[in-house]
């Protein structure tokens, strides 16, 4: 199942071969442009139309490829018709994060629920693993429902931190080692204690 | 000719201030103190690219995050929307060939703009207000870590900011559909719905062929600047709101209570306004500028001339409906909106920016072969700048990437600065160049090496900064975050190293531009125009 | 002045909107669709073009 590090090193992937292809066109093109030539058959509508379509279909098939292959998406949209294993509850206030378990176990392969709740500013929840990569992270508004359904799939020990501005009191809002996965078949490489 | 004679004269006599119409004077006024404000923004941003590298010790954290709240303000107000409105109060006359409605309310738009950028930097620098430009509530109005006074400073800078974008507005559309006097009577109504694409819309659907009563750079300007109004009616009301808190409870002492206000619909409405700037008002304005530059460049029609009319609409109607896109992750947002508004409309915004590079390239395309003169290597850039910025935009506006991507150094890396500093900041360089010789009767410009050297270190810093900030992100390195164990060092560093070659690019570019233009003629531009007429250059006649 | 007065009216109801409402979606696709239908009502009363 993958996890933010598969996807995030196929974007890095992907996007670094657009970038450099992006850069090589427009590249080729000021040469090309400066140089004697006959240039008809660029103008024809058919290429313009063709370019529109392709752009409408990358454009929302990059949601429907996620949607398919990105294992939070379809948990996060329907999270209020799934039923969570355990729901952990973390109050922000005056800049602290208060976690009713101290130390969040969570059960390997099972979902569960981080229900943050800020009754001053707005903070973020973010996950992130030994190496100070992100597994996933929701933004935390006071006064409003703030809940993050996930299923970890390896063993590891996670770190929270805060992910919103929330003054210069917050710059620093961070809780080492407070989820614990336990109970996988693989260990996350990136994150073991 | 001595240095110092040409600093002071300028290149082969420089800039003879006292033969420029008022308009031309307007307009470098705005371009002027847009650049300078530029340099300030580039230094600002230098300094935060040094703390990402290693924290400053005579800079403390709250003065760090209030340089992080007044940079985006002073780059996008205080230069963008300055550099923007004095070349548009310029070509919207000049492209309607009729005198500007009102050259009062023209130099009012600088003075307010220019002067509340000023006082709003000053809450930053004096009082460290620092609720970052986003603004969330209730942060603007938290008296445990802001004084009321440095808020009651930063929203009277914003509020004179607005004053100055209401005046600019007023004044473009006034501009476009009056009757100067003794004129026949223009068609006022038809004007603007020409201008703004109702009537096309209309024809549209009854199966007729529209004639279109402005030019196309006029239809861009218009349906921005409506975008232009609208947001500035939202950060009004968010001022308005603030101010309320600020002097009730910080200076009154009452206590109102900031539960009053439901913080994520303020966020709703927030994101809704500032939509119009980024995915908006920037996008057509890009546009429209890349047609307008294309023609003049290439001297031909624009290729596909009525779909990058519908084009331009469109994206002024999308720019309404897409702000969801940054409440992604926010879980109080209806996953309706999140889908429809975040991520189906959103997309839209690939198609009509795609639409506009293939345009823009095809209608230079068809006039080769080109000199590759400076407005065109900068066109090109800022092509290039879109091209990599919109989809980096389209990415992470999606509910499976933004999990993981929200709040990182890709956002503001990857894509706002790549957005802003080589796709829009490099486009209106192309626009500078091209605009200068008529707005200063014909300058020469002093080195073309230094105008070389000005391209290839701000195209290189400019992605190459935008690429590593972007890496960070992907590795999990936050935005509006300090780091003090040197996390992601090897990035900041070329991060940094990017930064000062945009740093010295436009160092290098100002350089250019006042020895140019010579300190006489910067300094005159200042002065009354002698010339009296509301015309925008000398040789233009009156219908 | 008659633009000022109606500006300033607008942002006085914004602000108020936001003390008052508290249906976030609700209030959201009431005001796209308020927009969206003021813009479609302006341009079908354009009346035909004289040639």
């Amino acid at each position: 199942m993958s996890d933010s590090v598969d996807i995030l090193s196929t974007l890095k992937l992907v996007y670094t071969i657009y970038a450099l292809a992006a850069i090589s066109i427009i590249g080729w093109y000021a040469y090309r442009i400066t140089r004697d030539g006959e240039s008809k058959g660029v103008v024809r509508p058919v290429y313009f139309w063709s370019y529109a379509g392709v752009l409408v279909i990358l454009g929302t098939g990059l949601h429907f490829l996620t949607f398919n292959v990105v294992p939070w998406v379809p948990m996060d949209l329907d999270r209020a018709n799934i039923k969570a294993e355990k729901t952990f509850k973390i109050r922000y206030e005056k800049h602290k994060i208060d976690l009713d378990e101290k130390q969040m176990q969570v059960p390997c392969g099972k979902y569960v629920v981080f229900d943050a709740y800020s009754n001053d500013l707005t903070y973020g929840f973010g996950i992130f693993r030994q190496d100070n990569t992100m597994v996933a992270q929701m933004q935390v508004v006071p006064d409003n429902g703030n809940d993050l359904m996930w299923i970890f799939h390896k063993n590891g020990t996670y770190n929270i931190r805060s992910t919103e501005y929330s003054g210069p009191k917050g710059s620093q809002m961070i809780i080492e080692d407070a989820i614990v996965v336990s109970g996988c078949q693989e260990d996350d490489i990136r994150s073991m204690r | 000719m001595s240095f110092v004679k040409a600093l002071i004269d300028g290149n082969e006599g420089g800039l003879k201030h006292e033969g420029m119409t008022p308009m031309q004077k307007i307009a470098m006024r705005f371009v002027v103190i847009g650049l300078l404000y530029y340099g300030l923004a580039a230094l600002e941003g230098m300094i935060m690219r040094l703390y990402e590298i290693k924290p400053l010790p005579f800079i403390d954290e709250s003065h760090f995050f209030s340089i992080m709240t007044v940079h985006p303000m002073v780059g996008i107000f205080g230069s963008s929307y300055m550099i923007v409105f004095g070349a548009f109060l310029f070509l919207t006359p000049f492209l309607m060939k009729k005198p500007i409605y009102s050259l009062k309310l023209a130099n009012w738009s600088w003075i307010t703009i220019g002067g509340g950028t000023l006082i709003m930097w000053l809450a930053g620098f004096i009082f460290s207000y620092a609720p970052l430009y986003t603004l969330y509530w209730p942060l603007p109005a938290d008296m445990q870590q802001f004084s009321a006074i440095g808020g009651i400073v930063y929203i009277v800078g914003v509020v004179g900011i607005m004053i100055g974008t209401f005046f600019y507005t007023y004044n473009i559309f006034k501009t476009i559909v009056y009757t100067p006097k003794g004129w026949e009577k223009q068609p006022s109504a038809a004007l603007l719905r020409s201008a703004l694409g109702l009537t096309a819309i209309a024809n549209f659907f009854r199966r007729k062929d529209t004639e279109h009563l402005v030019p196309l750079p006029i239809a861009a300007i218009a349906r921005g600047t409506i975008d232009v109004g609208l947001n500035a009616i939202v950060i009004m009301s968010a001022g308005v709101l603030i101010l309320i808190y600020l002097v009730g409870n910080g200076l009154f002492g009452m206590d109102l209570q900031h539960t009053w206000v439901d913080a994520l619909l303020y966020k709703n409405m927030f994101w809704w306004g500032l939509d119009l700037v980024a995915d908006g008002l920037v996008l057509v304005f890009v546009a429209g500028t890349w047609y307008l530059l294309a023609m003049m460049i290439s001297g031909k029609d624009l290729y596909m001339q009525n779909v990058a009319r519908a084009a331009l609409f469109l994206e002024m109607v999308v720019s309404w409906t897409v702000w969801s896109h940054h409440l992604m992750s926010d879980q109080g947002q209806s996953n309706f909106l999140k889908v429809l508004s975040g991520e189906v409309v959103t997309a839209l915004e690939l198609i009509t920016q795609g639409i506009a590079v293939f345009i823009t390239l095809t209608t230079l395309y068809k006039a080769k072969p080109i000199k590759m003169s400076n407005e065109l290597k900068f066109l090109l850039g800022g092509i290039l700048g879109f091209m990599l910025a919109v989809p980096a935009g389209i990415i992470q506006a999606d509910l499976g990437m933004n999990r993981v991507l929200h709040n990182t150094q890709w956002i503001i890396g990857n894509h706002v600065h790549v957005a802003v500093l080589v796709g829009l900041t490099m486009t209106l360089y192309s626009a500078i160049y091209v605009l200068f010789p008529i707005l200063t009767n014909g300058v020469k410009l002093y080195s073309q090496k230094l105008a070389d050297a000005h391209f290839w270190l701000h195209l290189v810093g400019g992605i190459g900064m935008g690429a590593f900030m972007g890496m960070a992100g992907i590795d999990g390195m936050l935005r509006r975050t300090i780091y003090y164990n040197g996390e992601y060092n090897t990035y900041m560093i070329l991060a940094g190293i990017c930064g000062a070659m945009m740093m010295l690019a436009f160092v290098l570019f100002l350089y250019n531009v006042i020895m140019s233009v010579g300190l006489k003629g910067l300094f005159g531009i200042y002065k009354s125009s002698k010339i009296d007429t509301n015309d925008c250059i000398v040789e233009q006649k009156d219908n | 002045m008659k633009y000022f007065m109606i500006i300033t009216l607008i942002i006085a109801v914004a602000v108020v909107a936001l003390f008052v409402i508290k249906d976030n979606d609700a209030f959201l696709l009431t005001a796209i669709a308020a927009v969206i239908a003021g813009f479609w009502y302006a341009v079908f009363q354009i009346p035909k073009e004289e040639p």
